[in-house]
């Protein structure tokens, strides 16, 4: 076993929230290791994407410690955390409306500009999604729900990022487009790209992922291997519809 | 027979109040704030321009333009740290930041006062009495330094702003400052950057002015018209804002030249309510910006 080497994200009783007195995470631990695809399961306003703001650093924790690759990152500013290699599909996909798709993924590779290395990846970015390609120059604004989410998620792959963190990659998505989200990500696990993912669709995310969560009124309820959870009776009556 | 410096004229001051109302444009879409200093920064680029002159005379009037950018955009950088910045971290409420930036706006306006006096000043330049003649019609010569400078600021904007990663990211923290924070992007320094690159277009501004109109503490009363020309072309867009400077420019031209000159503020205010009932969210509203 490799346990000795640090896990490549690692967040360590993690307290926050956004009012003094009224905490969203209570105690949060969570750890991903290296090309590990771990799902955080739980419902609206459990606080999964409290723990994604804390992870990027828009948020500072109260207490506890955010680590990545064993080095502290809780404190850091979002800029310099993405420069440490955190990239995010953020929860609603976020794209910059009034910039071009173009645009959009060009400042996903922000961090790198010293380079000429976003102009390049531009291309493989389009290999992936080959629809963005006839949109490149059209406003990002404009796009379709799906469309946007391809334009959030090869925004996120221009960082390069170590780890990457997707908040509700599905939501609000037809089936069709949410298979098609969830293919991309298994690509890209198979790749090796270590993933951290935010779902309120259990079902879906536990097949692409190697282990699950589970946040519960801000506290982690369960956890361990994906398809023990798929199988987990209480799992499956409060999160998948069945049982 | 007057038609043409009608003309001329209208579309010289149309350029003056389109620059200061990109200026207006960029910080509402920087931060969502209306900063009626705006006008006031100009009159300081104004003065700093003045004071170029003064100091080094015989200086290229270029030069003194961008000596004035340069000192307007350090001036707006401060102004935004020291001022601004402290009231937006503390979430105040709207109201009172449209408030601190009038404050911001007498204290310039009475601090150009104390400097440089009262009394307007003249540029010590050939350019204020110099004229040009273009198809048998006299015209002020600074008009050809607005038809350059004009559409090379333009040019430079869009360059900026399309081309180069400092404007993208300014466009980007614009859309979603905490996203583009993700990406790497200090939003609190991209808000710096815009509110010293519209001072320093505003400066551009009252340099070009001063030989067609007077240098004076008090010339910051014009951004009330420039504000205007910014809502007329949709407030945040700075095409629009160009629009808008031409719209009220021509229209008091003409509609002062048809009533009495007296009227033309009053004839850019009707221009702007009448096109706002037709228009509530300006001419240039869902338009590409």
């Amino acid at each position: 076993m490799e346990s000795k080497s640090p896990a490549a994200l690692a967040l360590t009783g993690i307290e926050a929230g956004y009012v003094a007195g009224v905490p969203v995470l209570s105690g949060v631990d969570l750890e991903v290791r290296e090309g590990e695809v771990v799902t955080l399961l739980g419902r609206n306003g459990a606080g999964k994407s409290t723990a994604i703001r804390v992870i990027c650093g828009l948020l500072k924790p109260n207490a506890g410690r955010v680590e990545l690759h064993g080095e502290r990152i809780d404190g850091l500013e979002p800029a310099a955390i993405v420069g440490r290699g955190i990239a995010v599909v953020p929860e609603g996909r976020r794209v910059f409306g009034s910039l071009s798709v173009e645009e959009n993924l060009l400042m996903g590779g922000f961090a790198h500009r010293r380079g000429i290395a976003p102009k390049l990846d531009l291309d493989a970015i389009y290999t992936s999604f080959p629809r963005l390609v006839e949109r490149r120059t059209q406003l990002a604004g404009t796009l379709s729900g799906g469309e946007q989410q391809m334009v959030a998620m090869g925004r996120a792959l221009m960082a390069k990022p170590r780890v990457l963190l997707l908040d509700e990659p599905s939501m609000g998505l037809a089936p069709m487009l949410i298979d098609a989200v969830f293919d991309m990500i298994s690509t890209l696990a198979g790749k090796g790209l270590t993933i951290l993912l935010v779902e309120q669709n259990a079902s879906e995310a536990l097949d692409v992922a190697d282990r699950a969560y589970v946040l519960e009124r801000g506290r982690i309820r369960r956890e361990g291997p994906a398809e023990r959870l798929l199988s987990d009776p209480e799992i499956r009556a409060s999160y998948l519809g069945v049982g | 027979m007057t038609f043409v410096i009608q003309l001329m004229s209208g579309l010289a001051v149309g350029c003056i109040y389109g620059l200061v109302a990109i200026g207006f444009s960029m910080i509402y879409r920087a931060m969502g704030l209306v900063n009626f200093a705006q006008a006031d920064i100009m009159m300081i680029g104004a003065f700093l321009g003045y004071a170029i002159l003064v100091a080094a005379p015989g200086i290229p009037f270029w030069l003194a333009i961008i000596g004035a950018m340069l000192g307007a955009a350090l001036l707006g950088f401060v102004i935004e740290r020291v001022a601004i910045r402290p009231s937006v971290a503390r979430r105040a409420d709207q109201v009172y930041l449209v408030l601190l930036t009038l404050g911001i706006g007498i204290v310039l306006s009475n601090g150009a006062r104390l400097i440089w006096g009262a009394d307007p000043v003249v540029y010590p330049t050939g350019l204020t009495h110099q004229t040009l003649t273009l198809a048998g019609y006299p015209l002020p010569a600074v008009y050809l330094y607005i038809a350059v400078v004009m559409p090379a600021l333009l040019v430079g904007l869009h360059l900026f702003f399309t081309r180069t990663w400092l404007g993208l990211a300014l466009r980007a923290a614009a859309d979603d400052p905490d996203t583009a924070a993700t990406m790497g992007v200090r939003p609190a320094l991209a808000t710096s950057v815009s509110f010293a690159l519209a001072s320093a277009i505003g400066a551009a501004a009252g340099v070009l002015y001063a030989p067609i109109s007077y240098v004076s503490f008090d010339m910051g009363v014009i951004g009330v018209k420039a504000f205007a020309a910014a809502v007329v072309g949709t407030l945040g867009s700075i095409p629009g804002a160009v629009l808008g400077g031409f719209i009220i420019g021509l229209g008091e031209t003409f509609g002062g030249q048809l009533i009495a000159t007296e009227y033309q503020d009053s004839i850019a205010f009707a221009i702007m309510i009448g096109i706002l009932l037709l228009k509530p969210t300006g001419l240039l509203s869902g338009a590409r910006r």
